[in-house]
């Protein structure tokens, strides 16, 4: 693409360099001002949308309100490339700008190239605008060493070393900064912030022992969990708890996370790092549009938000047919394409999927208090909703039941998050050994790294075929049992797979068992 | 080609429906042209019947369904004793009932666990010790009836309210199919191929399921329940009801409580019916083989069904090595998981 890092053209033609979002990307835009006499008019050109329209109005005025002068000209503003559609209000500075360099009321006295974002409102100051992150990133790319941002928004964008960015206030003080009779200091890196609004700890869990180990396995290896048992058993606060006990962010999977909020305009005011995991639970009524992303204008949607996090689906068979089954791309990919007439879109959406469920459409089978009122043929019905394919995505199955208030009194506090998360962070750096890839986790293992990982000595092979005959398991469960295998065999520290790691894993797969499909078996 | 003939008489015969007049003709030994001929159905509704019998014939040879008409030596002869007997039966899978004793196991289509417990006890010690079980292949105590029979390496015999070809009710799809696979078992019907489950079929055939055997074991039946309609009709056969008792309070023991109320021979064990064969009952080994010390310490924690979490806690095992003990011991086939995380032994 053209480009002219100058960014400046002397006369009555101006260039301003900005960038506008694609998706989660920054794209670069080139604000172009052209000043000439003739009938007084402001238009923009470039694939504005309404709200770029708008910005007119609001620049017109900004300047006048700032005690500068609105050239009474033909104005005309072109954003280039003209085949990206331009939206949101973050171009008002940077016409702004482009104005008053091309009337000639501002000739910034700065050496290297710059990039301005903003929006602005009526009496000059500038507010915040969303996905600042990745513009900054790729002015890093660009290699563009200065950008001027809002306030607000700047301690967000100096999150990327190697710029320069100034947070402006307003107008004015932008304009004097750029003549250069201001100075400003460059903006500091933000601080951390929080995004879930729960923070929990596994010792307030009582009992569930096998559930909490099963999580604690999922957590370590990244293996997605489904959980099912009556209302009322603590499945949402197992699965709350999940982000406690997750290894941390590192640097690089924070930034994608703070960039992916940024983008969607959920960061908190005055922005910040997001250092832990995030946690998602929409409810079963969410769209599809909702769920992976969409509309027009691509936003990212719950999965991508679960990026690097877990994503949480109570009431897993309520979900739309359809919602359920366009998880099953991204399952794979860690990562989700959309397609649109401008192009593709690519969203990051590697999420540990955490779902739970009723063993019944009444919520009692099984349970030892309350009769199941349910038939076959309504539980049957129930369990189909879920497909094979998402099944077959989901490592680790196990059952939640509703506790007794003995069983509850007589528990002691389970472990505290702080020491499963110790045993998890070993066996996250094993699994960094084995990938050399600090994004790649056992329950993300292909079927061929599952052959080259997962290798049995033969009387492990031979016992493992015993198990599959006795409790009539698919060849699909074979690999599911071996990967969860493979992470049990990681928590005890053991470089091979063993028996008892077989023998551990087979009770996390209950959805395979018989004495669930049936009833009365 | 006589066979053919015989056998269409004999569906035709069956689709009347007029089986106490058909019986009683046939003990005096009256030819099977004559039997009809007496019914005096004339010409025209003879001319019908006769048309759907030769179709019935042909449908049922292609689908590979034995017909066993109440002249057959096959027939059975429990079921021949009764005022009604159907004049012909058709038949998917092995006549196993050529091959021992049945008892009739019968009882409610949502049973409690402590029924699919107690059924599975009595059903396992029957078919260990050689006899088989007939019942009426419905949801609930039926299915856990057959299923424990087929899984005990013994007979079973499915009386079915549809016609033989029908898959009713459609989750015991898989069922049905394992137990005509293994050869130890059947479905008998007296419907027409491709009848379909009416409501008015069921206590129609419960006068099957308890024609067949000498006994009917009733596990759990609220008042008005089909297990109590076939309890009924085995009192009328002159053949007899055990029942197993459950909580007064309890809707699915009230039939059953009655039963016992009203003289029906109380039952708490196999052992209970095979006493009524003169069969001394194979003892089962109770102590398992070959415990490790740490499986025998849940082995001892269940002597009754636990949830996992107690045991758990109770043993102070840690909760992957308990899982580790628990797969061992299901290997073995010493205990088996309940829905609801709850472990027992098996058949304890």
């Amino acid at each position: 693409m053209p480009f002219n890092l100058k960014g400046i053209l002397t006369g009555m033609l101006a260039k301003v360099i900005s960038a506008t979002l694609s998706g989660i990307e920054g794209v670069p835009v080139d604000v172009e001002v052209d000043i000439s006499n003739g009938l007084p008019s402001f238009t923009i050109v470039g694939l504005p949308d309404q709200s770029v329209q708008e910005s007119r109005e609001r620049i017109r005025s900004a300047i006048k309100n700032s005690d500068l002068n609105f050239p009474v000209k033909r104005i005309t503003v072109n954003l280039a490339p003209a085949d990206i559609k331009k939206e949101g209000p973050a171009f008002d500075l940077p016409i702004a700008i482009g104005i008053l360099i091309a009337s000639e009321a501002l000739a910034p006295k700065m050496e290297e190239p710059f990039l301005i974002v903003g929006e602005l409102s009526l009496d000059g100051t500038i507010r915040p605008v969303n996905g600042i992150i990745s513009i900054a990133i790729m002015a890093r790319d660009l290699k563009i060493p200065v950008m001027f941002v809002p306030y607000e928004n700047s301690s967000e964008a100096a999150l990327i070393p190697g710029i320069k960015v100034y947070g402006i206030k307003n107008l004015t003080d932008l304009v004097q900064f750029l003549n250069g009779t201001i100075s400003l200091s460059p903006s500091e890196p933000a601080r951390s912030i929080k995004i879930n609004e729960f923070s929990g700890d596994f010792n307030e869990v009582k009992g569930q022992e096998s559930a909490k180990r099963a999580l604690e396995i999922a957590a370590a290896g990244f293996h997605n969990v489904i959980m099912v048992g009556p209302p009322g058993s603590g499945k949402t606060m197992l699965a709350q708890r999940l982000p406690t006990i997750l290894p941390p962010l590192t640097e690089e999977e924070a930034l994608e996370v703070t960039r992916i909020y940024s983008s969607a305009g959920l960061l908190p005011k005055g922005g910040g790092i997001i250092e832990e995991r995030p946690f998602r639970s929409p409810h079963h009524s969410i769209s599809l549009a909702g769920m992976v992303g969409g509309t027009s204008n691509p936003k990212p949607g719950e999965i991508s938000l679960a990026h690097n996090g877990v994503l949480f689906l109570d009431e897993f068979p309520e979900f739309r047919r359809d919602v359920l089954e366009a998880l099953r791309q991204p399952m794979e990919d860690g990562s989700l394409v959309i397609s649109r007439a401008h192009g593709s879109i690519r969203f990051p959406a590697r999420f540990m999927l955490v779902a739970s469920m009723n063993p019944c459409p009444c919520g009692y089978l099984g349970d030892t208090k309350k009769n199941c009122t349910c038939t076959q043929y309504q539980i049957e019905k129930y369990f189909s909703k879920i497909s094979g394919p998402i099944l077959d995505r989901i490592d680790i199955q196990i059952e939640v039941p509703r506790l007794e208030t003995d069983t509850l009194i007589r528990n002691t506090p389970g472990e505290g998050s702080n020491f499963i998360r110790d045993r998890i962070n070993r066996v996250r750096e094993f699994q960094i050994d084995r990938f050399k890839d600090g994004f790649r986790f056992n329950g993300l293992m292909t079927p061929r790294e599952i052959k080259k990982y997962c290798r049995l000595n033969p009387p492990v092979q031979s016992l493992l075929r015993e198990i599959i005959d006795k409790f009539h398991l698919s060849a699909r469960s074979y690999d599911k049992l071996l990967k969860v295998a493979r992470t049990i065999a990681d928590l005890n520290e053991s470089e091979f797979i063993r028996e008892e790691d077989i023998l551990e894993a087979i009770q996390y797969r209950i959805l395979d068992r018989k004495y669930w499909e049936k009833k009365f078996s | 080609m006589g066979e053919e003939v015989f056998l269409i008489d004999w569906i035709l015969l069956n689709l009347t429906g007029r089986y106490r007049l058909i019986r009683e003709l046939f003990s005096r030994g009256i030819s099977t042209e004559d039997i009809i001929s007496s019914l005096e159905l004339g010409q025209e509704k003879l001319s019908l019947l006769r048309k759907k019998a030769g179709e019935e014939y042909k449908k049922a040879v292609d689908s590979g369904i034995e017909l066993v008409p109440l002249s057959s030596d096959d027939y059975p002869y429990l079921l021949r004793e009764i005022s009604d007997p159907p004049a012909l039966l058709y038949l998917l899978g092995e006549k196993v009932w050529l091959n021992g004793s049945f008892v009739s196991v019968v009882g409610t289509r949502k049973p409690s666990r402590y029924g699919i417990n107690i059924t599975k006890k009595i059903v396992s010690k029957l078919v260990e010790n050689g006899i088989g079980i007939v019942s009426g292949f419905a949801y609930g105590i039926d299915t856990v009836a057959h299923m424990e029979a087929l899984n005990g390496g013994g007979y079973t015999i499915g009386v079915l309210g549809t016609g033989v070809d029908i898959v009713y009710p459609g989750v015991n799809k898989g069922l049905k199919k394992e137990i005509i696979e293994s050869r130890r078992g059947c479905f008998i019907s007296e419907f027409p191929l491709g009848d379909k489950p009416e409501p008015w079929h069921f206590p129609r055939r419960n006068r099957i399921i308890s024609g067949l055997t000498q006994i009917t074991v009733v596990i759990e039946a609220s008042l008005k329940s089909g297990a109590m309609i076939t309890a009924g009709y085995a009192l009328e056969q002159g053949r007899e009801v055990f029942a197993v008792p459950g909580n007064a309070d309890s809707e699915n023991s009230q039939g059953t409580n009655q039963l016992i109320k009203e003289g029906a021979k109380l039952i708490t064990s196999g052992e209970d019916i095979l006493e009524e064969f003169n069969i001394i009952p194979k003892v089962s080994n109770i102590r398992p083989p070959e415990l490790n010390p740490e499986e025998a310490i849940i082995w001892n924690i269940l002597n009754e069904p636990r949830l996992e979490d107690d045991i758990i806690s109770i043993s102070g095992l840690d909760t992957g090595k308990f899982n580790v003990i628990v797969t061992r011991l299901e290997l073995k086939g010493l205990i088996e998981r309940l829905p609801g995380r709850m472990l027992k032994r098996r058949n304890g």
